[in-house]
């Protein structure tokens, strides 16, 4: 168990810096989730942390000390990969007791730990098994329990879920999110979903372009963000930006309403016609466009009525739900 | 014996120079070679494309065969060929012993089941993306493997070459059928052992230098064929 | 229709001669190998005057008895020990180092990495015939004439199968690095645990390969073993032969030869798979 501690931490490859200073500090047993598009250097930020790129400039702290020049091995991390990266030459036993293997772990304490991870994952009528005979999930179990069996201070995952069918990701984000729990090991999870990274962070790092745009729980992400990227990126469907003259604000270059925060009536602030309607059961996305040709998404329970295509109506919110942003995409006081 | 420096210079002045002799003996290993290459390249591509198309009885014994005869030490193929030519031999009668002739049956053999086993791989793995569609267009067995080696002319010239640059390099087989016999059976290989093993390194060399400038060419061409071939299958 | 049908009995006279042709082909690669069994069972007379028999004598156990145990210019047995030592040594060797280069090339940042490649490949494409003569000055100054080191080692070196196992690492997920890196393992381990038992199929394919390879050369022994105690197999039946008007031992050298063909082909026809893959990714 340990802090993580980031301070102004830079990548740069040659020329180029891809990571322009992060600092954060990661509480113990705290679970952070890295999220953002893909290039934004999240991976980059987690691979910093696990030893695998070098740190340009700034620290890196692990409990308490500083890594930048320490092997992987000697951070007392443990990492789960994108693809899994099980070794395919070996039984799902041999790879999770690879690490303590090398570790010159006593044999009967390595069987300890490998039966119990096995146990905790569901994997004991597999141990013998080669990776190529398991499932996708299975195989995400085994980098999991490989994961387990080192009892590091950190866990980074790399996207682990990302090559999952849907139905399989949503079950293995609550496994993984009662693992943690369970264990209270420090987390550092990277990935591009918005929905893994609302459900399973204590705090989340949203990336964008090697910047960390904002660091917060969750709902406070949400609830709160600062910069326009944020607004835009967590959120489905994303926030709507329109043209403050649009709806006659000044002061802002740009306004920012959620999908839900916004009812059509029979008058209201703005008038669109609707394009398309998505009726998805418990609710339905309207699409509408504006006398400029901008398209709205609008955001409804199913228990309002769905307008016809073609229909013109009106638009209204509550004026605390606007989000004020300036030219640079920073959120303005409101 | 002479000084490897000495040897070279007197290797680029052969060579630069032409000197007959050292012209004679290119001239005979080409010609031995791609006589070779061609005949075994009208045997193979059939057996290949055959192979790779086709399941019929007594194709497993033929793969058999075939593998073995790649396995044979080219020496020993060229003493059955010598057995067979000399005067006390079945075709003794033909007196082709310690001929170019008797050359090109050598290489020929030798190389013969590699230019079919590559061509059967190389045509092996194009049917199978085709085999469907050919199905479909219902071709006769025949047109199947027209249009397989319309397609793979590419690959099997690489074929062709990759055969090629055995049969230029050989020695063994061709030294106990053609004998190295000076202005006659006296091929690229045979000479530079013998003027190796005699010290006398200059021709040798010479010959060397040639061999080396012959195989890049050929390494070459199979790699230009390749990118070609591959810039065709993207077009 | 009838064109269908005509197209059917075509195909049924094409088969059975395609059928006809094998046949023959197969018997026109079997007669040659017949007949030197069978001179390698009859008397020296026999096969000097034409014509040659075509059923096996009586001197089988004679003649490779001989063979083996004094040959012409060297016992067979000796020259079979030093063939398999030869190959050997060129087949594990050159997998070795191959490994171990394409491993450097792959997974190791240096100064001129790129280079490397391109100079390792460019020499080493060359067979040996071609580079033989200064190859041949550099093994005679180390003094390794008449050794296996210098029957052996200048033929290890090789660019194919270093550019084999290149491509192959490189097909091999950089996470997989990173986890083993992760789990502790420096790059040897990573190399001897992970690396080498994920190309044991390549290795296997290349060894079949490079062991017949090996127990065919037949130029650079020539060169570089004159006593006769050293001498291959395969050069070794060409030793046999008669110089001028000597009167060849026949029976003796068939009996070499068909020695010397039967652990190349046991070893492809046995592993034929393997051979084949090898094959077709060497020359690649």
């Amino acid at each position: 168990m340990a802090t993580v501690t980031l301070k102004n931490l830079r990548k740069s490859f040659g020329k180029t810096e891809v990571i322009h200073g992060v600092d954060i500090d990661i509480q113990d047993g705290e679970f952070i989730v890295i999220v953002g598009p893909s290039g934004c250097g999240k991976s980059t930020l987690l691979r910093m942390v696990a030893g695998l790129e070098t740190v340009t400039s700034g620290e890196v702290g692990i409990d308490g000390r500083v890594v930048n020049d320490v092997e992987p091995m000697e951070r007392d991390i443990a990492m789960v990969f994108q693809n899994y990266a099980l070794y395919p030459h070996m039984s799902v036993f041999d790879n999770m007791a690879y690490g303590l293997k090398i570790g010159k772990t006593p044999k009967s304490e390595i069987e300890t730990r490998v039966a119990q991870a096995a146990k905790m994952l569901q994997l004991e009528p597999y141990l013998a098994r080669k990776p190529r005979e398991l499932s996708g999930g299975q195989r995400q179990r085994v980098a999991m329990g490989r994961a387990i069996v080192r009892k590091p201070a950190v866990f980074l995952f790399d996207e682990p879920l990302s090559n999952l069918d849907a139905k399989l990701r949503v079950q293995m984000r609550l496994e993984i999110k009662a693992l943690q729990r369970e264990l209270g090991v420090t987390s550092l999870y990277v990935t591009h979903d918005q929905v893994e990274a609302m459900t399973l962070a204590d705090r989340m790092i949203v990336m964008n372009g090697g910047v960390a745009d904002q660091i917060g729980a969750p709902l406070d992400v949400y609830a709160d963000p600062q910069t326009a990227f944020v607004a835009g990126f967590i959120g489905s469907p994303p926030t709507n930006f329109i043209e403050p003259a649009l709806i006659g604000q000044t002061g802002a270059a740009q306004i920012g309403i959620r999908p839900e925060h916004m009812q059509i009536t029979q008058s209201g602030q703005v008038e669109g016609s609707v394009a398309y309607a998505e009726a998805l059961g418990a609710e339905t996305l309207v699409h509408l466009r504006l006398a400029q040709g901008q398209m709205i998404t609008v955001r409804q329970d199913a228990s309002h009525p769905i307008p016809q295509e073609g229909d013109t109506v009106a638009l209204e919110w509550a004026a605390q739900s606007l989000m004020r942003f300036d030219q640079a995409g920073k959120r303005l006081a409101d | 014996m002479q000084s490897i420096g000495e040897a070279f210079s007197i290797a680029i002045a052969l060579v630069l120079s032409g000197d007959s002799d050292l012209l004679a003996i290119v001239f005979l290993s080409l010609y031995v070679s791609v006589t070779a290459t061609l005949i075994a390249c009208l045997l193979g591509f059939p057996l290949g494309a055959l192979v790779a198309t086709r399941r019929f009885r007594g194709r497993g014994v033929l793969l058999v065969v075939m593998n073995a005869l790649m396995g044979l030490p080219p020496v020993v193929v060229g003493l059955l060929v010598y057995l067979h030519l000399s005067r006390a031999g079945p075709l003794g009668f033909l007196g082709l012993l310690y001929t170019p002739t008797a050359m090109i049956i050598a290489q020929t053999i030798l190389i013969m089941p590699i230019v079919a086993a590559l061509s059967r791989q190389v045509l092996e793995d194009l049917h199978g993306e085709y085999a469907e569609q050919f199905r479909s267009l219902s071709l006769t067995p025949i047109q199947t493997i027209q249009a397989l080696v319309w397609d793979g002319r590419f690959a099997l010239l690489t074929v062709a070459l990759a055969g090629f640059g055995r049969a230029v390099a050989e020695v063994g087989a061709v030294m106990i059928v053609g004998g190295n016999i000076d202005h006659l059976t006296r091929v690229m290989t045979t000479a530079i052992a013998l003027e190796t093993s005699k010290g006398n390194l200059g021709l040798a060399l010479g010959l060397g230098i040639v061999l080396m400038v012959i195989a890049l060419g050929v390494n070459a061409a199979v790699h230009g064929l390749r990118l070609t071939a591959r810039r065709h299958a993207y077009v | 229709m009838a064109q269908q049908n005509g197209m059917v009995e075509k195909r049924g006279a094409g088969l059975w001669l395609t059928h006809l042709g094998l046949i023959i082909g197969v018997a026109f690669i079997f007669f040659p190998i017949w007949l030197a069994f069978v001179a390698s069972t009859v008397e020296q007379q026999q096969i000097a005057r034409p014509p040659m028999p075509l059923l096996p004598g009586d001197k089988l156990f004679e003649n490779y008895a001989r063979a083996l145990s004094a040959g012409v210019n060297a016992p067979v047995a000796q020259m079979l020990g030093n063939s398999l030592v030869m190959a050997l040594g060129i087949a594990l060797g050159k997998i070795a180092i191959s490994l171990l280069s394409a491993f450097a090339i792959v997974y190791f940042r240096f100064p001129g990495r790129k280079l490397f490649f391109w100079l390792i490949f460019l020499t080493l494409m060359l067979p040996v015939e071609v580079r033989i003569v200064p190859t041949y000055e550099v093994i005679a100054n180390f003094g390794m004439l008449n050794s296996y080191q210098g029957l052996i080692l200048p033929l290890i070196a090789s660019a194919t199968a270093t550019f084999l196992f290149r491509q192959f690492f490189m097909t091999v997920p950089d996470e997989l690095a990173e986890a083993a890196r992760v789990d502790g393992a420096g790059p040897m381990r990573f190399f001897f645990d992970i690396l080498l038992p994920m190309s044991r199929t390549n290795i296997a394919a290349l060894f079949v390969i490079l062991f017949i390879y090996g127990w065919n050369q037949y130029l650079w022994p020539l060169l570089i073993t004159t006593d006769p105690d050293m001498n291959t197999i395969v050069m070794g039946i060409k030793q046999m032969f008669p110089s001028g008007d000597d009167t060849a031992d026949w029976p003796v050298i068939m009996a070499t030869s068909i020695l010397a063909m039967i652990p190349p082909v046991l070893v492809v026809v046995g592993m034929q798979k393997l051979f084949i893959r090898g094959l077709v990714e060497s020359e690649k």
